[in-house]
């Protein structure tokens, strides 16, 4: 520790700490302009100079300068006001004034600091910049005229995003931001140079002229794309959302946001938005009461019910919902209806969780990816699917110099800074790991320690992976024994490993031995901290955890634990294992009335035909969403719902931590919370539910889950289990040359994003990827329309060639309407459990 | 094409692995073309690793890169203190309009580039202009017209 004094008060600070963090740990302010906390300081502004007393008096800029035993520091003498007043008439040199009609006024740190330190005129003059406004590029404003050169954008797009899109073009007074060329931006469209952008230089297209910064309310809620579930604010001006940017330092972002944290909200406003309830009369759906569309569902759902028994219906949940509301949908599955039929999502998403919980007890961990000195990215092209997990992989890479592995099938964002790039043949992942752990355990590189004192399984687990010799793995995986090798001694020696996984991009049915698999390896190595599994929607966690599933009541509790439930609710329950998404939309499907709560199967199930034609076949079907999706459209009952900035609740995301979301606006036209449409469902249903807010409903899942809210950490025991490699991948053939690959879009995420115009207007064409090598051998043109057909049907896709994918494989991203679904086969039902497959494809000129 | 093509591949095979070696390739790459293209400087990029906003902003930083191909003619203007004191600024301004391009651009029809350049070392001849190799003093704003019409 070292002590110093500030403005005449004494503290102790880390070495290492910067004059400015000892000053705000004494709560003194000093204004700053080109310093943010998540990026290196470069004392460039100079407006937070501090004066010296002791020992060599001098000022120094506070951001830039190291605390030192004994230093004697003060901040706001007469000398430094002055210093500060000239540095800010400098800049007002050239910088205009036209804050009438800035968007940024009201939150610019040159105008607050110019009035603080009341800059009325200037004692210089000289030209102002006359630079042309790009208006140009998309989402985001640059008006460089009213840049002070700090190079916050520049430094966050680099350091934090790992994309520079921008530089300092030119010198002295010429010198400006920009981008190579002078072309508009084309890049992650994160929208982070905003948010730290001091001035009005960089601003919100969303945003332009549309309020005042004073005038907006301000909402602190979290954002509802992905798994990593990133707090941000909401800025509402009557009713509309009109900003979002990125809050809270505690949080999991730390106040970092994606391209769909910042820009992708404009769903909640979309025209489409389904504002009353609908009902099918002589094959059309009408707006209706309320009234008349619960009625009719429940008279309906009766009918099934008694004609036919509970288990001819069934409800499917959607990630997205609420923790409160998932819990009270299954509650009226099981409870009002009297099924087991519950699922969400397809039934994709949780498996990795299980296997986490039953192996590792805990969801891993995300939040000090930072620190890790060992990155391995399995499967995981994070600037596409968790971007604010991939600026943690940045981090640690570029500032902590971790070594990164990234193993993928394609090469991706983070490759160019990765020790090892490790491209293998799909789905051969659990092989690449086995191979590696063979490695740790023939060369001793694992923890004996720890494998004996916390783990259990290790001999059957390490006969299984002994079979993966070297070549064996190079034989599944096409990757050199060699790097095998060296990749298994890196992550071995080092000491903070992490591994992080996408979830929901193994083919169905691999996830959770892809898991357990990474398990193995951190397990033996003694590092149960260091796993990441990164969940695809807000709340694929609750979804989970709350017991939208077939075979587990909330909390995990299996269904033989149903005694307490039935207490709680006072009904008695079904004990029968439900059926999973995958069975209701089998052939042998038996479901005749089905609830769809925000979900859409016809988008999210392999093979859209057979799921159109169970969905055709059924008696009933009733669908609650925000907007008229294909299959709301099919459906006989319609309710408009809430989204996720109109309601209370909360998400757990792919950490275990439950976070909160506040309402920001009222429910569009008789849109309703889904919270509330369950409850009167259910309570007509004759299921008596009743709440008068979200957290009336947490307290009962407390009482049922107690560990509900709290933090999830490795216990002390994990299970090692061997996992072979199963043959995914089908039969290449001269009509099915190629491998299809399916992978994320930073632009999307499941089906609101098409709804953000946005999104959908940064984000390129739906595109199929192939090798410039497998275009020329098939006669394709990059830019050309073509067709990808597999064994199960076919999608029109325009064609992107390069250079960077292997040979042999081609790359879907998800697109909205990429058709991949088409091309993907059903899951086998194999050994009481769906084994899913990657399927070759052909791609023919259109 | 092909020949200027293998130069640069051999300037980059040289400099590939050298930390630090942007400029130096950047003046050989220029050498090659007599200006900084955007193939040749996204390439140099590529090759070195870095960001295509790093190179072209180290690039724009030093006067010595150029992004546009030279005119058949380059046109110095010099500015230095005694061609300023005797009107630099209205030579500059006159040559500009005339030609219609900017300071440190080149016409559209390829014939002439301006540059804007700090003492010729020539000053009893202020204000001066320099075409080519060849040297023309005393001018004023329409003197310097006819200089050009010689071209």
């Amino acid at each position: 520790m070292i002590t110093l004094t500030i403005d005449g008060r004494e503290i102790q600070v880390e070495e290492g700490a910067t004059i400015l963090q000892a000053a705000e740990k004494m709560g003194i302010r000093i204004p700053t302009l080109c310093h943010d906390r998540r990026l290196l300081p470069v004392g460039a502004c100079r407006i937070c100079l501090v004066e010296v007393e002791n020992p060599r008096p001098g000022l120094v800029p506070a951001c830039a300068t190291l605390v030192a035993e004994g230093l004697v520091i003060k901040t706001a003498t007469d000398k430094v006001k002055k210093v500060r007043k000239t540095i800010l008439e400098l800049l007002l040199i050239n910088h205009p004034l036209d804050c009438p009609v800035c968007d940024k006024a009201g939150e610019c740190s040159l105008q607050d600091l110019t009035y603080e330190y009341g800059v009325s005129e200037n004692r210089f003059s000289g030209k102002k910049a006359a630079l042309r406004i790009d208006v140009v590029s998309p989402l985001i404003e640059r008006n460089l005229n009213r840049c002070i050169l700090c190079g916050k954008c520049v430094r966050i797009c680099d350091e934090l995003m790992d994309v520079a899109e921008t530089g300092f073009i030119g010198r002295g007074y010429e010198a400006r931001v920009g981008t190579d060329f002078d072309r508009p931006l084309d890049c992650e469209f994160c929208g982070q140079c905003l948010d730290i952008c001091p001035v009005g230089a960089l601003t919100s297209r969303l945003f332009k002229h549309r309020g005042r910064v004073w005038e907006l309310e301000k909402v602190e809620t979290t954002c509802a794309y992905c798994g990593l579930g990133c707090a941000f604010t909401l800025g509402v001006k009557r009713g509309k959302i009109l900003k979002a940017r990125g809050a809270d330092s505690s949080s999991i972002n730390d106040e970092n946001l994606c391209v769909r944290g910042h820009f992708g909200w404009g769903y909640i406003h979309h025209p489409e938005r389904l504002t009353k309830p609908l009902l099918k009369k002589e094959g059309r759906l009408v707006a209706v009461s309320w009234k008349e569309a619960l009625h009719e569902a429940v008279r309906r759902f009766r009918q099934i019910k008694e004609k036919v028994g509970p288990d001819a219906l069934a409800g499917i949940g959607s990630p997205r919902l609420t923790n409160e509301e998932v819990y009270l949908f299954q509650r009226f599955i099981r409870a009002g209806l009297g099924t087991n039929n519950i699922d969400h999502a397809g039934g994709y998403g949780h498996a990795g969780l299980s296997a986490l919980k039953d192996s590792l007890g805990y969801p891993g961990t995300v939040k000090n990816l930072q620190d890790s000195d060992c990155i391995l990215l399995l499967r995981s092209d994070l600037s596409e699917t968790h971007p604010v997990a991939g600026i943690k992989v940045n981090l640690a890479v570029k500032r902590g110099r971790a070594a990164l592995i990234v193993a993928n099938p394609y090469p991706i964002k983070f490759s160019r800074h990765a020790k090892q790039s490790l491209i293998y043949r799909p789905g051969n992942e659990i092989a690449l790991l086995n191979g590696m752990v063979r490695v740790m355990i023939e060369e001793n590189l694992i923890n004996r320690e720890f494998v004996n004192t916390s783990t259990s399984g290790f001999d059957a687990m390490s006969k299984v992976a002994a079979a993966y010799t070297p070549d064996k793995v190079k034989e599944l995986t096409g990757v050199e024994p060699a790097a095998v090798i060296e990749a298994a001694r890196t992550y071995a020696r080092a000491e903070r490993p992490a591994i992080v996984i996408s979830a929901g991009y193994a083919p169905l049915g691999e996830d959770d031995r892809l898991v357990q698999a990474a398990i193995n390896l951190a397990l033996i190595t003694g590092n149960p901290e260091g796993i990441a599994y990164l969940v695809e929607r807000n709340n694929s966690s609750g979804a989970f955890w709350m017991g939208a599933v077939p075979s587990l009541l909330p909390g995990r509790q299996p269904l033989k634990n149903k005694g307490e439930f039935e207490e709680v609710w006072g009904a008695a329950l079904p004990g029968k294992e439900g059926m999973s998404a995958l069975d209701i939309f089998n052939e042998q499907s038996v479901i005749r009335g089905l609830y769809l709560v925000g979900e859409n199967p016809l988008a999210a199930c392999p093979d859209p035909v057979r799921t159109r034609q169970v969905l055709e076949e059924l008696e009933l079907l009733v669908v609650q969403d925000l907007f008229l999706t294909e299959v709301a459209a099919m459906a006989d009952i319609v309710f408009p719902a809430a989204g996720f900035a109109e309601k209370e609740g909360t998400y757990t995301n792919t950490e275990g931590r439950v976070q909160e979301i506040k309402p920001a606006l009222t429910p569009v036209g008789e849109a309703r919370p889904d919270l509330d449409i369950i409850s009167e469902l259910s309570r007509l249903m004759g299921h008596e539910m009743s709440y008068s807010s979200a957290a009336e409903v947490r307290a009962e899942i407390k009482k049922l889950v107690p560990d509900f809210e709290q933090a999830k950490a490795f216990e002390g025991k994990g299970k090692l289990v061997g996992i072979e490699q199963r043959d995914v991948v089908e039969e290449i053939s001269k009509d099915y040359p190629l491998i299809l690959m399916d992978g994320g879009l930073r632009f999307h995420s499941g089906s609101l994003s098409r709804y953000s115009s946005a999104l959908t207007g940064v984000s390129p064409e739906a595109r199929v990827e192939m090798s410039s090598l497998d275009a020329k051998s098939n006669e394709i043109e990059g830019g050309r329309q073509v067709k990808v057909r597999s064994r199960y049907g076919e999608t029109l896709l325009q064609v992107a060639v390069n250079d960077r994918l292997p040979q042999g494989r081609v790359l879907i991203r998800r697109y909205p309407k990429s058709g991949l679904m088409n091309l993907l086969p059903q899951p086998e039902f194999k050994d009481g459990r769906y084994e899913g497959k990657i399927c070759t494809v052909k791609v023919v000129k259109a | 094409m092909l020949h200027k093509e293998q130069n640069l591949e051999t300037v980059l095979s040289e400099y590939k692995k050298e930390q630090g070696s942007l400029i130096p390739v950047l003046q050989r790459a220029q050498a090659i073309d007599g200006y900084l293209s955007k193939p040749v400087m996204s390439r140099v990029a590529g090759e070195l690793g870095l960001y295509e906003s790093d190179v072209y902003g180290v690039a724009t930083f030093y006067t010595q890169f150029r992004f546009a191909p030279l005119g058949e003619n380059i046109v110095k203007v010099c500015h230095g203190t005694a061609c300023h004191v005797s009107g630099a600024e209205e030579i500059s301004d006159s040559l500009c309009n005339h030609l219609k391009v900017e300071e440190g651009e080149t016409t559209a029809d390829g014939k002439f580039t301006t540059e804007r350049v700090v003492c010729l070392g020539c000053c009893s001849l202020a204000p001066v202009v320099m075409v080519n190799e060849e040297t023309y003093g005393r001018l004023t704003s329409d003197k310097v017209k006819k200089v050009l019409d010689k071209y």
